[in-house]
């Protein structure tokens, strides 16, 4: 059988509490059967990605996080989804977070102050996908299957 | 503002003076450029050479932004001839800092005893 949970977020940049957001986040992982390491690197990398969107989503009125698990007998599938309404997309800030999930994969361990947080997301998910909405704005996706422990 | 707080305190580490700096709560966006300052301000007034200990049993999250603000004191107290050193972490602490590579370039115990057994050979 396969169980499907998801929950989303609307978050508003001008009015984030990261500590609320992140009790919030590791309350719904900690239903989903995951083992303590896991259970904090996916709430590592949810925050990772919504502290990321609220500091650079220009002008954006809210962002949007989403969680969805899907559970298999022999994996569980965990997608995030985030995405900010801003109306602005600065073609480098596209260009930048490609050219930097390329980059940290390739390097260990990274020097600098900034962009750990990137780091961090590309090596614990199996996927990161960043693609320009039309309307303006950015969307990241990311993906990470968990085996099960039998 | 997240709950965190550090707890700073004169020590020695064998012969070497030290910082031993005890952190309770949370690192995260909301609080960290605050406790930030709080260091930058102990790193600028102790005397070169001089040892941060930094202790991590109390710390249950940390994010990127906090991290890395930990390699620039590392880098700060480096150039004033001290080290730094983190003894204590959780097992989910040391797995962040592990998967950027923070722990090839501080070195972390899983206690002070164990820190000084390794360090003070």
């Amino acid at each position: 059988m396969i169980r499907t949970i998801s929950h989303t977020w609307n978050i508003k940049p001008a009015d984030y509490h990261a500590s609320d957001i992140r009790k919030d986040i590791d309350a719904f992982l900690s239903n989903q059967g995951f083992d303590k390491k896991w259970r904090h690197r996916l709430l590592v990398i949810a925050c990772e990605l919504i502290a990321n969107a609220c500091m650079h989503a220009f002008k954006a009125r809210h962002v949007i996080f989403a969680i969805k698990c899907i559970h298999y007998s022999y994996k569980s599938s965990v997608h995030m989804n985030i995405e900010d309404d801003s109306k602005i997309l600065l073609k480098e800030r596209y260009d930048n977070l490609a050219h930097a999930v390329q980059a940290r994969r390739l390097r260990r361990p990274y020097q600098g102050i900034h962009g750990r947080g990137l780091h961090i997301i590309v090596l614990w998910t199996d996927r990161v996908q960043f693609s320009k909405k039309r309307t303006g704005g950015l969307k990241v996706s990311t993906i990470k299957d968990i085996l099960t422990k039998k | 503002m997240t709950k965190f707080a550090f707890d700073i305190s004169d020590a020695q580490f064998g012969k070497t003076p030290a910082k031993h700096i005890v952190m309770r709560g949370e690192l995260d966006e909301s609080n960290v450029d605050h406790h930030a300052e709080t260091m930058y301000e102990a790193i600028r007034l102790v005397k070169p050479g001089t040892y941060f200990i930094f202790e991590g049993s109390g710390l249950s999250y940390i994010n990127s932004k906090a991290i890395g603000y930990l390699t620039d004191w590392y880098n700060k107290l480096n150039e004033k001839g001290g080290k730094i050193i983190i003894v204590g972490l959780k097992p989910t602490i040391f797995d962040i800092l592990d998967v950027v590579g923070i722990t090839q370039i501080i070195p972390v115990y899983k206690n002070l005893e164990e820190a000084e057994k390794e360090l003070l050979k």
